[in-house]
């Protein structure tokens, strides 16, 4: 089986460089081939066409090639980054996104990568901090996974290392479908601050020859989600509609047992302002493969999907509550957590199905499955509201989602 | 070996705006690959692959005409048997005949990159194939190995010549050598300098976006790029949208307004975004809006200059295109408080004794006057009686027909225009695949028609978009970045890769070459008006050579000659103007005749048409003379020569070809060849109205119902199949205009052949009927010239026909 794998990714790996790298002869960084370490080199910034595969984002500065040996690693060239941001002191951290799919298309499948690592030479004065993430998609988005933070010494190369925390990233990502690799770096008041300089080299991408470990949910007895369990940290995520993504909630795992309504952890949810109200909805989704190990058949006689709420704001809004039951359709039910105080939220599951009931068979046909057998996902949705500043934002905590018996 | 040649070469010969090579082919060094060496000018593109099968010798030489401070470029194409693998150019300083140089610092020299089409643009193309556009310094291209080329196929050398402020007029010879490998080809080069100096004024507003988010497409998006690119397009006469600084920043963003206000035609005025709870929609943020213009006037008091004047506001995230993103109520709103703002701001100025003065009554008249621009045409919805839209920014096409300038004209506000992936050709284009010469003629357009300011979407759209953003490298990637049309939205290129700035493009230079010409029509006619003359009888004729109803005529487009004489024209224009105080104050084209007004500074010897003449009168300092030139002969011509101090010019403005009277409409028996409809009448009037003695047709044309006024010309005019066109004046007495359509009855066919298609002002027009080229094989004869008014269903109505006059 293992080397069933490592040729099966050869062959992948062989297949000619696509997309920005095409001008018809390979690079000579041999990115097409895996070293006896079995790490792919996807970029060695030896030619302007490998910049064709990045791109930056929030205004990121400048990325071009490097020819001083001083800051090259390993080859004739590196990538130099002058990061800037928008150029405000306010403005958001820019970001450089590399986009393995870009140089081909195969690459994009990390279940077998252990880690994505690459060189990078602070050349500035003092220390400075970086983040990484990737960005996995999904059928309607592309989703971030946390965020790594990374110091990096003045004068000095550093090797960042991110690994592919598959166990709890398959809990809520397409370890298939990895769009991005995303390099933090610190905003630039630009009329007022030095630019920063830094290089990268070496970006690699480090495959495993074993396979490596996939979801593993574990639930008590009537547990749900409680967030005190450590996949539970990575087991919701945030979509949406319309366009939502510039108020896109920010979910954490809270540790402070003053916003825990059960143990000592909670689930943060950041409700960032908008500009129009209704104009886009916004929402926080448990992982589909939680739904599923939850296992809503079971409950769905003489049970109630409950948990808390607890509103750190100081205003009420309408939260819907919706449960996904495929081509059955969705149940929702709205609910509002007043401010200041934890709320109960409780659904008994014979209401979804009675809401959503089957479609009429014939006498002696196979009765179809009840909605809660169908139940897909779970979600929490509220709509864009409008705001001047963070000050209008609020803040939500949800904690223990339970089944309990109905009195 | 097939020789390309450019098949109008001769005719660029004629117009004198060439670069053409003298003693090609000097084999200096030996070698053995033959490069066929030859030019064009700087209002055409030379495809990569272009063949020629009927062409004219080549015999190039490098030739411009332009006047001081400005910048002319023209092309030498190298068409090489074998591959070369290297070629340069080294340029020579150029001398007059009164030892005067025009050193080789002032020229610049391009590789032309180009483009392969293989999507046509929507709308218009002239087809498949390699466009050049980015011209990359030759240095560079030498310095990345660029400098080669295929055989069999075109390479351009773009060679762009300025003419320093300071220059003596004057003609400038010398040699240019072209190096091809092994082979060496000497150039002559020569430079005509008119004794002209145009302004650094830029006058022509602009806003041409550059979306520094899309400089991203470079790696490059810091604001040093998007200053560089701001800097670029100054360099071009166009502003971009914002400043280049951080606009949010309200000191960031006066300190750029103090740095760039003497150079730029027009910056716009930075807005935040807030939500309107009565309205439930975004809205601009009124109160900051109010602290920035307190600002710019706070500054204007203190620096003692009205920041205020090159100002606007463009909303463009929040009410772009109105009726086609359905944004009208918004559009309506938000323009509405903008004016009620203004007014708010104006007055609370007014109460303020720091605004006391004559600068502060020019920057509260600017707040006043403050445009709010929005990109869509006149509509009743947006305009919402006065309480919505009022700064228009429609697109070129609608200044299709006199109806629409004069609405715009009289609309008492300033008004832009702009083009967005449409409209096409033959309305003016920014496209790659159109002819490149109605990017220059839309700055004559805009001048003509009163649009204070031109807009442009992006200037740096280096992405596909296909539903999603793809970054693409502009100098490789299909020229589509944009469905619709190749070119759209990109204007110069990134230089990142070369270590250099932003590379411009062919389009930005013919862009540029329009605006400074803009700039010599706009100087005429504040010269004029100055001394109480109007310019545009003149200028209307040149107009009138180049476009149409906002739509460039197809000789203009087939032929570069016919816009190199009327750019010559504007020259003569121009100095005349500029150097002897001399005015063209009066065209008056009548049927066999057209009479001339001049104007000239006493002391200045003014002949005409080879005469010395008198003045007739006196306007200031100025001599003002009336001169008449029959159009008796095969070509007519008025040329006006002016002399004082050994200094001496020439203005020639030619009249066509001779003029004869086919029918004078004096007599009954004149009348007699006329008819119309039972319930019309035809009679003699008195001619005055033409300015004339004696008579004219007078048809008074009855209601009509369900069918258009008409009248019939019968006689035999085989006379015409040797003349070039029938004229007649028409004059309307009423206020509104009427359209006016001529057919011709044939014996060869059987259904009337339409022939003209017009509209009558109210007043005076001249209606010529074209018969250069009318297939007399097919038609055999013309029975009857049919004439028909108006619509089907109107109210009865007055025209006055007279003077049928053949043409040429």
């Amino acid at each position: 089986m293992k080397k069933l794998l490592i040729f099966a990714l050869c062959l992948v790996l062989l297949c000619p460089l696509a997309g920005c790298a095409e001008r018809g002869d390979e690079t000579e960084n041999n990115a097409s081939a895996l070293d006896e370490n079995g790490n792919l080199l996807l970029h060695d910034f030896e030619s302007w066409d490998e910049l064709n595969c990045l791109t930056g984002g929030e205004y990121f500065g400048k990325y071009v090639l490097n020819d001083d040996p001083a800051y090259v690693r390993t080859g004739a060239k590196s990538l130099a980054l002058t990061p800037t941001g928008y150029g405000l002191a306010t403005s958001a951290d820019p970001y450089l996104v590399v986009q393995p799919s870009k140089v081909n298309e195969a690459y994009k499948d990390f279940s077998s990568v252990k880690k994505v690592q690459f060189d990078i030479f602070n050349a500035n004065e003092e220390n400075k901090e970086i983040e990484v993430s990737f960005f996995y998609g999904t059928a309607t988005a592309a989703l971030e996974t946390p965020r790594l933070k990374y110091t990096l010494a003045a004068g000095k190369w550093t090797k960042i290392i991110y690994n592919n925390d598959t166990e709890n990233f398959d809990l809520v990502y397409n370890l298939k479908d990895l769009r991005e690799i995303r390099i933090y770096f610190e905003n630039v008041a630009v009329m007022e601050e030095e630019a920063k300089h830094y290089y990268l080299d070496n970006f690699e991408i480090a495959y495993s020859e074993e396979a490596l470990p996939t979801a593993n949910i574990a639930l008590e007895e009537n547990e749900f989600c409680t967030f005190e369990k450590e996949y539970q940290e990575f087991i919701t995520y945030t979509s949406g509609y319309g366009p939502y993504t510039d108020y896109e909630a920010v979910l954490s795992l809270n540790k402070d047992p003053i916003y825990a309504s059960e143990g000592s952890r909670s689930l943060k949810v950041y409700c960032p302002h908008g500009v129009t109200q209704d104009n886009s909805w916004i929402m926080f989704r448990f992982s589909d493969k939680l739904v599923k190990a939850a296992d809503f058949a079971k409950y769905q006689e003489g049970y109630s999907f409950v948990f808390d709420v607890y509103n750190d704001s100081s205003v009420s809004m309408r939260i819907e509550l919706d449960f996904f039951a495929g081509d059955r359709g969705t149940y929702a039910m709205n609910f509002y957590a007043e401010p200041g105080k934890w709320t109960e939220v409780r659904v008994a599951l014979s209401d979804i199905n009675a809401k959503l009931p089957p479609p009429k068979v014939e006498e002696g046909e196979e009765q179809p499955p009840t909605a809660c057998e169908l139940i897909e996902g779970i979600a929490c949705i509220w709509g864009e509201f409008p705001g001047d500043s963070t000050a209008d934002d609020r803040v939500y905590y949800y904690d223990n989602f339970r089944f309990e018996a109905n009195a | 070996m097939k020789k390309l040649f450019y098949k109008t070469i001769s005719l660029c010969l004629a117009a004198g705006m060439i670069f053409s090579l003298g003693a090609c082919n000097d084999n200096k060094n030996g070698g053995e690959n033959d490069v066929a060496i030859w030019a064009a000018d700087g209002t055409v593109r030379i495809n990569r692959n272009r063949d020629e099968d009927d062409v004219a010798e080549n015999n190039p030489v490098f030739r411009v005409s332009m006047t001081r401070n400005e910048y002319e470029s023209a092309q030498i194409i190298l068409t090489p048997e074998k591959d070369i693998s290297a070629y340069s150019v080294t340029l020579g300083d150029l001398t007059s005949a009164e030892g005067k140089t025009l050193k080789k610092e002032n020229f610049s020299v391009y590789n032309q990159k180009y483009l392969n089409v293989t999507k046509q643009s929507d709308g218009f193309s002239t087809g498949f194939g390699w466009y050049p556009d980015a011209l990359l310094p030759m240095e560079t291209a030498e310095e990345y190995g660029e400098n080669t080329v295929k055989a069999g196929e075109n390479q351009g050398i773009w060679i762009t010549c300025y003419c320093p402020k300071e220059q003596a007029a004057g003609t400038y010879e010398g040699t240019f050598t072209v190096h091809c490998d092994d082979k060496d080809y000497e150039i002559a080069a020569s430079v005509t300098v008119y004794d002209y100096t145009l302004t650094d004024d830029i006058t022509a507003k602009s806003a041409f976006a550059i979306s520094r988010h899309f400089l991203n497409a470079s790696g490059d998006d810091t604001l040093e790029h998007y200053k560089a690119a701001y800097d670029l397009l100054l360099d071009y006469r166009l502003a971009g949208i914002n400043l280049p600084t951080l606009v949010e920043d309200t000191n960031y963003y006066l300190a750029s307004v103090r740095e760039y206000y003497d150079k730029t035609p027009s910056y716009s005025v930075p807005y935040s975004i807030k939500y309107n709870t009565s309205a439930a929609d975004t809205d601009m943020d009124y109160d900051k809006f109010k602290d920035t213009i307190f600002a710019l006037a706070e500054i204007s008091l203190q620096d003692e200059k009205n920041y205020l004047d090159k100002a606007y506001l463009y909303l463009g995230s929040l009410i772009d295109e109105p009726t086609m993103a359905g944004t009208v109520d918004r559009a309506v709103r938000i323009s509405h408080q903008v004016e009620i703002t203004k007014e708010e701001i104006a007055a609370e100025m007014e109460s303020d004794s720091a605004y006391a003065g004559a600068l502060g009554a020019e920057i509260i008249d600017a707040v006043r006057n403050f445009p709010h621009i929005v990109t869509n045409r006149y509509t009743d919805e947006l305009y919402n009686d006065g309480e919505g839209v009022k700064y228009w920014v429609p697109l070129f096409d609608d200044f299709n027909s006199v109806a629409r300038q004069e609405f715009y004209e009289n609309s008492g506000v300033e008004y832009w225009w702009y083009g967005c992936i449409g409209p096409n050709n033959p309305f003016p284009t920014y496209q790659l695949d159109d002819y490149l010469i109605t990017s220059r003629v839309a700055s004559w357009m805009q001048k003509d028609y009163g649009a204070s300011g031109n807009l442009y979407w992006d200037t740096c759209f280096w992405i596909d978009y296909d539903g999603t953003y793809n970054r693409i490298d502009p100098y490789t990637a299909s020229p589509m970045h944009f469905p619709g049309d190749n070119g759209d939205g990109y204007l110069f290129y990134p230089g990142t890769k070369y270590g250099i700035g932003p590379v411009a493009s062919i389009r930005l230079h013919s862009i540029r070459d329009g605006l400074e010409e803009y700039e010599i029509l706009n100087e005429l006619e504040e010269n004029y008006a100055a001394k109480g003359y109007d310019a545009d009888g003149i200028l209307q004729t040149l107009y009138k050579k180049l476009y149409s109803n906002a739509q460039v005529k197809k000789e203009v487009m087939n032929d570069p000659s016919v816009f190199a004489a009327a750019r010559e024209e504007l020259m003569e224009l121009g100095v005349i103007n500029q150097t002897f105080g001399a005015y063209i104050t009066k065209v008056e084209e009548r049927s066999t005749e057209a009479e001339f007004g001049v104007a000239a500074e006493k002391g200045v010897t003014v002949k005409i048409n080879g005469e010395a003449v008198s003045p007739v009168s006196e306007n200031g300092t100025l001599n003002e003379y009336v001169y008449t030139v029959a159009l008796d002969k095969a070509q007519n011509s008025f040329v006006l020569e002016l002399e004082k101090d050994g200094k001496s010019a020439t203005y020639s403005h030619d009249l066509g070809g001779r003029s004869m009277i086919f029918n004078p409409v004096e007599t009954q028996n004149d009348l007699s060849l006329f008819t119309a409809g039972e319930n019309d009448r035809l009679t003699l009037a008195n001619a005055s109205m033409f300015g004339y003695e004696g008579y004219a047709l007078r048809a008074d044309f009855a209601a009509t119902t369900d069918v258009t006024a008409e009248l019939r010309f019968t006689t035999s005019f085989d006379v015409l199949k040797t003349a070039k066109s029938l004229a007649v004046e028409v004059y309307n007495p009423s206020g509104a205009n009427i359209p006016l359509v001529a057919f011709v009855d044939t014996s060869g066919e059987a259904v009337l052949m339409q022939i003209y298609a017009g509209t009558l002002l109210p007043g005076k027009t001249v209606v010529e009927l074209p018969f250069d080229g009318f297939n007399w094989e097919k038609y055999i004869s013309v029975e009857s010239i049919v004439f028909r008014a108006g619509g089907k269903n109107e109210s009865a109505k007055t025209l006055y026909f007279d003077n049928f006059v053949l043409k040429g």
